[in-house]
């Protein structure tokens, strides 16, 4: 059974059409029947700009992950890997986030204040931001 | 941010998967956005400004 309903899926497809450079969607995750393989499977068919690996949990180093945050989901455009990621599944209004993510990052769109732009094109130190959030 | 620059990594962290990453974090509401580890912490969704405020508390401005 699909996970996606029909209509969420012409939504996202339309919204797909709006993807410029080619995305591809990371799952690393250990393997086995998954709702978040499905999931991206599903999304993968929506556009033929996107595309759909599977890694596995050998490949974390890699990615820069830890075993702890797994199932993560990573995107990779064409500046490299995306340092925006999502840890678990991107259910309720985090899939809104996952599908504007791809196509922001395959325009290279960033909707920031100047003075933001500023203050990070300073930063000399690592900044790791984690937002929690819950289904609704 | 995440995008814009090399330094800064965005985690989206689904919590009811991650309940010791939850736990450790003392989330009780969300969203609540973690820095560093939890060296400062913003609770809402807050504006971009009061974000930018929030890392400055933890690296510098």
């Amino acid at each position: 059974m699909a996970i996606l309903p029909t209509n969420v899926k012409q939504q996202v497809e339309e919204m797909f059409s709006q993807i410029g450079d080619p995305i591809k969607m990371i799952l690393v995750d250990e393997g086995g029947k998954s709702e978040l393989d499905q999931l991206l499977s599903e999304l993968d068919a929506l556009s033929p700009k996107l595309s759909y690996h599977r890694a596995t949990t050998s490949d974390i180093a890699r990615y820069g992950l830890e075993e702890e945050s797994l199932p993560s989901i990573l995107l990779e455009g064409p500046e490299g890997l995306s340092r925006a990621r999502f840890t678990g599944a991107p259910a309720g209004h985090e899939f809104g986030v996952l599908v504007q993510d791809i196509i922001d990052l395959s325009q290279g769109k960033i909707e920031l204040s100047e003075a933001t732009k500023r203050y990070l094109e300073s930063l000399t130190e690592d900044v790791h931001l984690q937002v929690f959030t819950t289904p609704t | 941010m995440a995008m814009y620059s090399p330094h800064v990594v965005a985690e989206m962290v689904d919590a009811n998967e991650f309940w010791d990453l939850t736990r450790k974090h003392n989330v009780r509401g969300v969203p609540k956005t973690v820095i560093n580890e939890g060296r400062h912490y913003v609770e809402g969704a807050v504006p971009e400004d009061h974000l930018v405020k929030a890392i400055k508390a933890v690296v510098g401005a």
